[in-house]
């Protein structure tokens, strides 16, 4: 998609780089407080984890050695239907949020007496909020519909606190909720200098130059180059994930599986998800896909008759520490870094959060620890 | 030209039954040309939309022309080559999937 092609009004409030999810819902929450906004898109040919993922909002699995990171998961959890209702009326698309929270199949008496004691010291890290309760086999095949579990399925857990989306729905809305509250995007936009002069920031591309007293990059794996040129150093390494998708049928499981399992609306099921370091090489291998179907038929053996359409791999932009990075430029005030692998789980946190910390610099509580300064901690120890 | 032709004319004519009609189809051609050169009409209804679908891109990339196929539903008729005597239906709808049938 081009976007606009008028060449004399080129100056914003805040651009951002990076029409992802994050960028979207940076951009989002930005036009709610009436400020205007540019997205500044690469190219259909980029790594997009926007365009690939899983759909999951995921909280009980966030933060055991990071409490600070499950809060701020939390946070977005709870933020996230009010966010997913106004992006269905603004844009007409529903993004089908659903947070009714999360199976865990434990296969064999090993992994589910893992999975106990990992609850328990969750439970005595994060307090109260924290959420997810052993259940019997019996109990999770009641709760999932009567679909049947494999035999190495011997027990489980479920927690409420989780929940998910239709990504590639939820970002076509975002995309258009974006646009109807006057949102500006620009595709095919490779940026190649941010120059700061006088409190205003001129972002160049090959064929436009673009100014704003404030600059957000959102650019996903795309980020550390950007990052440099307003003194931030940070590593962003893609992380491959690959997922299966199959034939559409009617519902047979009612809440996602972790790691594993999701069966979207329209009936089609989600098998994922792989965890590799490959460099930037984003195509699937037979290996991990058949460990992802042999996983999945072990925990649903129902699956074994049902037909596999499509098969991906994506690119996770992890940072060092896995977590995420809010971070402003001390050299060069108003420009920011924000850089994430769970787009989908942060994206109302994101929305609501961030305008705030951007237009006022106020930066909440909950995203005080992820600044850049712990990585470099960590590098001189 | 003439060459290929002559290789379509060595094909055995075999019956198909579709919907309950028996057509005659060629051994070895795709299943949506068989259907599509007899019933120009809709081959399924779409799960998400409920609207008539009928084959489309005839290379496999569509799924428009999803169809039951000798009792096995949401088969791509396009890339399925004709055989004596199969059983062809309209896939209306999703595939019902009532555990423990396959």
């Amino acid at each position: 998609m081009r976007g606009e092609s008028d060449t004399c009004s080129r100056t914003f409030d805040v651009l951002i780089i990076g029409g992802g999810v994050v960028g979207f819902s940076i951009g989002y929450g930005l036009l709610q407080r009436g400020v205007s906004v540019a997205i500044l898109d690469g190219t259909d040919r980029d790594f997009s984890a926007t365009r690939g993922n899983f759909g999951m909002v995921s909280v009980s699995n966030k933060g055991f050695n990071n409490i600070p990171y499950f809060r701020l998961s939390l946070a977005s959890r709870n933020l996230w239907p009010s966010l997913a209702d106004e992006v269905h009326d603004r844009s007409g698309i529903n993004p089908h949020f659903e947070g009714r929270g999360k199976v865990y199949l434990s296969m064999g008496e090993q992994e589910l007496a893992d999975r106990v004691s990992h609850i328990q010291e969750f439970l005595l890290r994060a307090g109260d909020e924290y959420h997810q309760e052993i259940l019997s086999k019996d109990d999770l095949d009641h709760l999932l519909g009567h679909v049947g579990l494999g035999d190495r399925v011997v027990g489980g857990a479920f927690s409420r606190l989780d929940g998910s989306v239709e990504p590639l729905q939820f970002y076509s809305g975002l995309f258009r909720a974006y646009l109807s509250q006057g949102g500006h995007y620009f595709s095919s936009q490779i940026v190649r200098k941010i120059v700061s002069k006088n409190a205003s920031f001129s972002v160049q591309t090959p064929s436009d130059t673009f100014s704003a007293p404030k600059v957000v990059i959102a650019s996903g794996l795309g980020t550390p180059p950007l990052a440099s040129q307003i003194g931030l150093r940070l590593n962003v390494r893609p992380e491959r994930g690959q997922i299966m998708v199959t034939e559409r049928i009617e519902r047979v499981f009612n809440y996602p599986i972790s790691g594993f399992l999701r069966q979207n609306v329209e009936g089609t099921i989600m098998i994922g998800s792989s965890s590799e370091y490959n460099g930037f090489d984003d195509h699937t291998s037979v290996g991990v896909l058949t460990g992802l179907a042999k996983g999945a038929v072990e925990r649903l053996p129902l699956l074994r008759f049902v037909q596999i359409n499509r098969c991906w791999a994506a690119l996770r932009p992890r940072t060092d520490d896995g977590y995420p990075i809010y971070q402003e430029s001390q050299q060069r005030p108003g420009a920011f870094v924000v850089s994430c692998h769970s787009g989908i789980t942060l994206a109302a946190l994101h929305a609501r959060l961030l305008p705030r910390w951007i237009l006022d610099d106020v930066k909440d509580n909950l995203l005080q620890p992820f600044g850049t300064g712990r990585l470099q901690d960590e590098c001189a120890t | 030209m003439s060459a290929q032709r002559e290789s379509i004319e060595i094909f055995r004519t075999v019956p198909l039954c579709f919907q309950g009609d028996m057509i005659t189809a060629k051994e070895g051609e795709p299943v949506a040309a068989a259907i599509l050169a007899t019933h120009p009409d809709f081959t399924g209804k779409s799960p998400v939309s409920g609207r008539r679908r009928s084959p489309y891109c005839m290379m496999g990339l569509c799924f428009e022309c999803l169809m039951e196929i000798d009792g096995i539903p949401n088969q791509r008729a396009c890339v399925a080559s004709v055989r004596m005597n199969m059983t062809v239906r309209k896939q209306i709808g999703t595939r019902s999937f009532s555990a423990g049938s396959k």
